[in-house]
């Protein structure tokens, strides 16, 4: 099972953004593409004439790629969650070096401001994984999926990864480390054909890491946790077709003062009661 | 094993004597030293069986005047620059030694060499001793005047002989005499540079080291006042009523020698000093006196209040030292923060108590040494080779030096992400940490984890300006200092294989020694298993194939057939850059945060005194 | 095979440059209601993603300005074959209201090649989708080849507009 979802989580990835474009679309009242438009994407991408800023710069995104599964794999094996969250940051420290090797302003931007999501998004995830802890009594994501579900008792640390989710997954009100039209996709901006395919790729990746952290809400009770994660979808989405961006900074503000605090009161609370 | 001992206690007096009469010899002898104590200690380690005591109770008279002659000294440097501060404090620890005199105490032993001095001679040893390695080479660039070249050198090589001596000493009167001594050493070698700033800087380095001196020396009353025995083994253990008491003073002189935050100057003034030494004093070995400290006393710590305060002035450098560092963007000054970062978690840690934590501190404490060693020497050759201070200014340097740059980017690579050493000890930390419950922990918590992300904020911004490539090939690159660094860097980059078997293995066994606990957790070749996670083997290959070996890779290829292009600029022409950002958290932070920890410091004492 | 195969996704994802070379933004507001949900472009896939390096259609509109030819050709040359230029509006293919002004070019042809040519000023979306159709099925026939800007048939002068343009672009 591990397996099978770990060989096929590209695939799963790419239907679920697909899934994504479409109800983003019908949120507008759109028509909107297909479901399989990121796969035509991709195949249409590594079908351009190649080229790269240096070597080291395309590199660096196949890598990104590769840690971005890696960190999946994690989860899916049922591992540590710490740890799962720790190869999370590897994989996007990895993009954050390619996007700085470039001698280009809107890269490194992008990578600056990644960083500094990093720096806001990261303890919640970590405080998540301790929360998770104090509810299910060990880290492991395979103890987590056999204990009883845990929302009941973390609403406020969903509540938290709820508020986060924007910012892992680079949608708005969050978006500031991407920024289409500010900062022409921040550290995406110097891949093209097939290497901005891995980087395409591993954002499908990490969109399916962040619903497995919501999944794993559920424990036990995978309708509950199957729950979460299309609620969550759908709030996100709903986030991201009604706001308009924040400045990084106020990111920051935002994230620490109300999903940094929440995911801080989730986790007293546990030690408390 | 005695021999082995001596060796470790001797030769650095007799090396330095030598290098001092033999001016000409000198980088030989320190080499030649340098290899001797790097072999011994590892012996020593491996032939350790019971602890090693030794009584050299005839010692004490000798001693205690060369403590009053090393105050006389202090106090004449007071008294020249007209540093009311040194002056005072100079007196009221010979004060301090006379009260100290009036008390009996029983006889014990004088040296204890136990496990945890075996580990700390491990770092010391083989890390100090690369280091001086690297001097010899730094020291000709340094200076070209023979005699003060073998002064530099000698003042390291015996400067290792008192650290190997401060971590054996039971007797606490003896224990601030070596103390002091490295205070002296930090003092002088801060001052070497001899110009109006370094001179600046070592005044205030001494009297800052001189305020833990009084602490010492308060708590080494408290014992032989109330217990009378000078032995900190024996007060651990008999302490009763006024143990806490001891322990607060014990854990003030360690946070002052830590820099930890009110005293922060200190340290970062001491990067006036040439690299070899902010090397060896400033992060490696001398400063790691501290968590020692605390380790040292930590049993006697955990569930205390004493204990939890000192982990909340830990926790508050670890947080706002990281903060602050990403306003700077001189190389040194940057390491230098981290540095008091990192001591910072360590000290939590140490003061926690708790087996994980305890066995998380001694990784910090190893691989943290092994990690900023490397990266100091990689600012000196940045200094002295490429005449490099700023991080503005190494764009393109990974093409002029890609092996130095490597080195530098997996220098702070180990001391954030996995497969290396610091990564475990966040790990175990947080994983310990949430296993105890209780307000203090879980607040603790909150401050290493937003701690730690403004740590990888740090590194990740300095390490991308390391990155910034131009893709031009160049001239060769000069490695004549990079042995050191390298052998450093192969270290770090072998033993993330080692890993695990090390923390089942050494690890456990010494932090086991510390709490006398065992420690639960369980490493073989297999993976690392905690009581509620575990990590896997695959976990580390695939880390350190990703951290370790693509991006050298990466660095490497160079891809054949692929036309190159320009990067975007929104088709103009023109040349664009982009600096690193930097930013100050917040205006008076610095200053909210060295009050808060005074006032904590005060209240270690004040708890310490209500017994809490 | 693998060429063939992935041949056939070219017209199933084009994305976008929209580049405004000088237009008086009525042809970018009508490209704008294509993206919007009333004829909704990407139901065909488009993407518009301001990014060349990207892109596979160059979708430009304005009659282009003697400031923006460098631009035009730098963006032009940075996207990666096989792609396609779209020249959208009356202006951008002869020059249309502002043919023989002092200060732009008559169309875009002139720097880069075009591939399709959408007329009306401006014109309503149903054309520019019409055009973007047109524009995939010459997409589909192209290569990889590496397609050059055309030659100038006016000579930039060094200090036209007004900044000096040595410094911005080097010589075309
Ligand atoms: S074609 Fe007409 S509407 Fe379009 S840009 Fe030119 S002048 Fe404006």
């Amino acid at each position: 099972m591990s397996w099978l979802l770990t060989l096929l989580a590209p695939i799963l990835g790419g239907f679920l953004y697909g899934i994504e474009r479409k109800l983003t679309a019908r949120m507008q009242s759109r028509k909107g593409p297909p479901i399989l438009q990121p796969f035509f994407d991709l195949f249409k991408l590594a079908d351009k004439r190649p080229m790269v800023v240096h070597s080291y710069h395309a590199f660096m995104g196949i890598i990104h790629f590769v840690a971005a599964w890696v960190a999946l794999s994690v989860l899916f094996f049922g591992g540590d969650l710490l740890v799962a969250i720790f190869f999370h940051l590897l994989s996007t420290s990895l993009l954050i070096v390619a996007g700085y090797s470039v001698k280009s302003t809107y890269s490194r931007l992008g990578a600056t401001r990644e960083l500094i999501a990093i720096a806001a998004l990261e303890p919640i995830l970590i405080l998540t994984a301790i929360s998770f802890y104090l509810h299910t009594g060990s880290f492991e994501v395979s103890k987590i999926l056999t204990a009883p579900t845990s929302i009941f008792t973390s609403v406020l640390g969903f509540l938290a990864l709820l508020i986060a989710l924007p910012g892992l997954l680079k949608k708005s009100p969050f978006d500031a480390a991407e920024a289409h039209q500010e900062i022409v996709g921040g550290v995406e901006i110097e891949f093209s054909g097939f290497f901005y395919d891995t980087v395409y790729a591993a954002k499908w990746l990490d969109m399916l890491f962040v619903f497995t952290l919501v999944f794993l809400f559920g424990g036990s009770s995978f309708v509950v946790g199957g729950a979460l994660a299309v609620f969550a979808f759908f709030v996100v989405l709903l986030a991201d077709n009604s706001t308009a961006r924040v400045r990084y900074c106020d990111m920051v503000r935002l994230l620490y003062s109300l999903a940094f605090v929440l995911a801080g009161a989730n986790i007293i609370l546990g030690v408390v009661l | 094993m005695q021999e082995l001992l001596l060796i470790l206690f001797l030769l650095p007096f007799f090396a330095a004597v030598g290098v001092l009469s033999v001016k000409r010899y000198a980088g030989i002898i320190t080499f030649f030293t340098a290899t001797f104590l790097m072999a011994a200690s590892s012996l020593a380690y491996l032939s350790f069986e019971s602890s090693f005591t030794l009584s050299l109770s005839y010692l004490s008279v000798p001693f205690l005047v060369t403590d009053l002659v090393l105050l006389g000294y202090f106090a004449t440097i007071g008294y020249t620059s007209r540093n009311k501060k040194i002056l005072f404090l100079s007196i009221v620890q010979a004060a301090f030694l006379f009260l100290l005199e009036n008390f009996s105490s029983r006889e014990g032993y004088d040296i204890v060499v136990d496990k945890l001095s075996l580990f700390m001679f491990l770092l010391i040893n083989i890390v100090g001793s690369l280091i001086l390695i690297y001097a010899v080479r730094y020291i000709k660039d340094e200076t070209s005047d023979i005699s003060k070249q073998a002064v530099f050198l000698a003042i390291l090589t015996a400067f290792l002989g008192v650290m190997n001596l401060l971590v054996s000493v039971d007797n606490i009167e003896w224990l601030f005499l070596f103390f002091e001594m490295t205070t002296l050493a930090s003092f002088w070698l801060i001052g070497f540079r001899d110009d109006a700033e370094s001179q600046e800087n070592a005044r205030i380095a001494l009297w800052m080291n001189q305020i833990g001196g009084v602490a010492l020396l308060a708590a080494a009353l408290v014992a032989k006042a109330e217990l009378h025995t000078v032995y900190i083994s024996e007060i651990l253990t008999h302490g009763g009523e006024t143990l806490i008491l001891f322990t607060a003073f014990f854990a003030v002189a360690a946070l002052i020698k830590g820099a930890q935050m009110p005293f922060s100057p200190w340290l970062l003034g001491a990067m006036a000093a040439p690299t070899p030494v902010s090397a060896i004093l400033h992060s490696s070995t001398m400063v790691k006196i501290a968590p020692y400290f605390i380790l040292k006393i930590s049993p006697a710590l955990a569930g205390t209040a004493v204990g939890g305060v000192i982990a909340l002035i830990g926790a508050i450098s670890f947080l706002v030292s990281a903060a602050l560092a990403l306003r700077e963007e001189n190389f040194k000054k940057i390491l230098a923060y981290s540095t008091i970062s990192l001591l910072g978690l360590m000290i939590l840690t140490a003061s926690l108590g708790t087996p994980l934590s305890v066995l998380a501190c001694m990784l910090l404490i190893l691989f943290h040494g092994v990690s900023k060693a490397m990266l100091f020497m990689c600012a000196g050759v940045l200094e002295k080779k490429y005449h490099i201070k700023s991080i503005e200014s190494v764009e393109g340097l990974i093409n002029k030096a890609p092996i130095l740059t490597s080195l530098i980017i997996l220098g702070f690579l180990s001391i954030s992400l996995p497969p290396f050493g610091v990564f475990f000890a966040k790990w175990i930390v947080y994983e310990g940490g949430a296993g105890i419950s209780g307000l203090i922990v879980t607040l603790l918590l909150f401050f290493i984890a937003v701690g730690s992300v403004a740590l990888t904020l740090l590194y990740f911004k300095t390490v991308g300006r390391f990155v910034a490539n131009d893709d031009t090939k160049s001239s060769k690159e000069d490695y004549s200092y990079l042995a050191s660094p390298l052998i450093l860097g192969m270290f770090l980059l072998g033993f993330s294989f080692f890993i695990s078997p090390a923390i089942g293995g050494f690890f456990k066994e010494n932090a086991s020694f510390v709490v006398s606990s065992v420690v639960p957790i369980s490493g073989d070749f297999w993976g690392i298993t905690l009581p509620f996670g575990r990590l896997e083997f695959w976990h580390i290959v695939a880390a350190f194939l990703l951290l370790g070996v693509a991006p050298l890779l990466a660095a490497k290829i160079r891809l054949k057939g692929i036309d190159k292009v320009k990067p975007y600029s929104c088709g103009e022409k023109i040349e664009t850059s982009a600096y690193s950002f930097y930013f100050d958290p917040a205006k008076n932070i610095e200053k909210v945060a060295n009050t808060v920890s005074a006032a904590l410091f005060l209240l270690i004492i004040l708890l310490g005194a209500l017994n809490l | 095979m693998i060429q063939e195969f992935l041949k056939k996704f070219r017209k199933k994802s084009p994305w976008l440059l929209h580049y405004n070379a000088g237009s008086c933004n009525g042809c970018d507001i009508e490209i704008l209601a294509c993206l919007a949900p009333k004829y909704d472009l990407e139901r065909l896939g488009v993407r518009n993603t301001g990014n060349p390096k990207q892109s596979d259609i160059f979708l430009v509109t304005g009659p282009v300005t003697m400031r923006s030819r460098e631009r035009l050709v730098e963006l032009y040359t940075q996207m990666p074959e096989p792609k396609v230029v779209v020249a959208c509006g009356s202006c951008t293919c002869t020059g249309g209201v502002f043919r023989g002004m002092y200060n732009a070019e008559d169309g875009i042809d002139r720097y880069i090649p075009v591939d399709v040519y959408i007329g009306g000023c401006a014109p309503h979306p149903e054309q520019i989708i019409d055009g973007i159709v047109k524009a995939l099925e010459i997409l589909e026939t192209k290569t990889k080849e590496i397609e050059q800007p055309k030659k100038l048939m006016g000579k930039i002068t060094e200090n036209d507009g007004q900044t000096d343009k040595t410094k911005m672009a080097g010589s075309l």
